[in-house]
């Protein structure tokens, strides 16, 4: 096995350890999906602005999905910080055989990996409910790692620079608070005010919401997933080089 | 709960994002929807009710931390009871919850209109009730969990389902009718609901009361048992 598989097969051994927590994850996505999302379907029903999804629900169910991803996300940026602050593992770990930059990309790349696998339930959902094909379904669990990669780089961010867990948790409650609210994950981009909708530009969530949503159309918009590529490649780089600071004494 | 700002500020910029963002943004989409009520003074009341049900789960995370750390055989060592213990833990994250959530309500109360000394009183007296059996639900799952990674994941679980199957982001009548038999008895619907009936004049039933005195009753006695069974040595090492 190469040494990024041995880190990645590594991260998966630790997140899979508890599978309790998965199910926990599924039931958050279950909760969110199917009580708010219905809720406030039935709620808005009669709205003409979501005419062209079917319904408010099927136009927030991919948003579900994405903020499983995000505590998925959140939980490689809680292992390497727990490595660093509370099990002061990460020095025997750059002690072994191993470079630190690609012990680093390893470590980044497993995040997006498992976060990926872990909204596969929640994915294959979506893609039933949308009636994706094959290939389109495909295309969402692309813009599910896609949409990992940016959260993990954030993530990876926070744990290098937190010193206490409560800065830790500020900083990832504050992250989804942003990427929920400040997105187009509830409400079209046609309605928000000038603010909201500058902010919402450089939050990936808009962008994978929006490419989900189009798959429903039978179609994949390059210009909805060029600028998540963009961002998760962006974010992973300063997950990157926060990372690696980290590693220098 | 004062020597951690960021919980503080974080939490008072979520209300705030909540209700300027949130709820605004979802009110302009029913614009044009005959709901029967103003979707935004509804999550006002709900944004508050949702906050201090956030912060009375904190006392739990705050036990676990102690007795993680072993500062909870110091606290054992001071020089009182250890019912009186019980009882100050529980009652202190609910006092702790309505302070930092009483000038929400003032806000709420005056934005909604009902800037009156029976609405706000009674509005406390109703979130006080609330944060103590919230409290006493937290302790409960301190005591019970013994995996910080678990503890952490079950406690958001647990703060996701009591805030979203409730009445508080939405009315009863719009949640699936298959989880609406538990909605309707859940704590956070009836500390909504008498909110509701005092800041915006909305009908709600004596249930309300008693089904949310049921639940501070229980866990209030649930978490507090939990814990005195610790503190007297019980299962835990």
């Amino acid at each position: 096995m190469s040494k990024p598989a041995q880190v990645i097969e590594r991260d998966f051994r630790i997140f899979f350890a508890d599978r309790f927590l998965l199910v926990i994850m599924f039931v958050n996505f279950m909760i969110d999906l199917g009580v708010s999302g219905l809720s406030l379907s039935t709620m808005l029903k009669g709205s003409t602005l979501f005419t062209q999804y079917g319904s408010y629900f099927l136009y927030i169910a991919p948003g579900a999905n994405l903020i499983t991803a995000t505590v998925a996300s959140f939980q490689s940026g809680r292992d390497v910080w727990r490595e660093r602050i509370i099990h002061d593992t990460q020095s025997y770990l750059l002690t072994l055989p191993f470079g630190k930059s690609r012990f680093a990309f390893s470590r980044l790349f497993s995040g997006m990996i498992r976060t990926t696998v872990t909204t596969l339930p929640g994915t294959i959902v979506i893609a039933v409910l949308y009636r994706l094909s094959f290939p389109l379904a495909m295309m969402g669990v692309l813009v599910m790692l896609l949409y990992s990669g940016a959260v993990c780089g954030l993530s990876v961010v926070a744990a290098s620079l937190a010193s206490s867990l409560e800065l830790f948790t500020t900083v990832r409650s504050t992250t989804q608070v942003y990427l929920s609210f400040f997105s187009t994950q509830f409400y079209p981009a046609s309605i928000l005010p000038p603010a909201v909708s500058f902010l919402s530009n450089f939050n990936p969530m808009t962008w994978a919401v929006e490419a989900f949503r189009d798959l429903q159309a039978g179609t994949v918009d390059v210009t909805l997933l060029a600028p998540l590529g963009g961002l998760s490649i962006a974010l992973l780089a300063t997950g990157y080089v926060f990372y690696r600071r980290t590693m220098e004494y | 709960m004062v020597k951690s700002p960021w919980i503080l500020i974080t939490r008072t910029m979520f209300f705030f994002i909540q209700l300027f963002v949130f709820a605004t943004l979802v009110n302009k989409l029913t614009v044009g929807l005959n709901l029967g009520f103003n979707y935004f003074d509804f999550y006002s009341v709900g944004a508050v009710v949702s906050t201090i049900t956030s912060i009375a789960f904190i006392i739990g995370a705050d036990l676990f931390e102690e007795e993680e750390l072993g500062l909870l055989d110091y606290l054992l060592s001071l020089p009182f009871g250890h019912s009186l213990f019980v009882f100050g833990r529980a009652l202190g994250g609910a006092v702790r919850a309505l302070i930092y959530c009483a000038p929400m309500m003032l806000l709420v109360a005056y934005l909604d209109g009902s800037f009156t000394p029976v609405a706000i009183l009674g509005s406390y007296v109703v979130l006080f009730l609330l944060a103590i059996g919230i409290s006493g639900l937290s302790i409960t799952l301190a005591m019970v969990i013994r995996n910080e990674n678990r503890f952490d994941v079950v406690i958001a679980m647990a703060e996701l389902a009591t805030v979203r199957v409730s009445a508080a982001i939405y009315p009863l009548y719009y949640i699936p009718q298959a989880i609406q038999p538990v909605a309707a008895y859940s704590p956070v619907t009836s500390a909504s609901d008498l909110i509701r009936l005092l800041v915006l004049g909305t009908s709600t039933s004596l249930d309300a009361t008693v089904e949310l005195a049921l639940f501070v009753a229980i866990f209030f006695g649930l978490g507090s048992a939990f814990l005195f069974r610790k503190l007297e040595g019980g299962r835990f090492e």
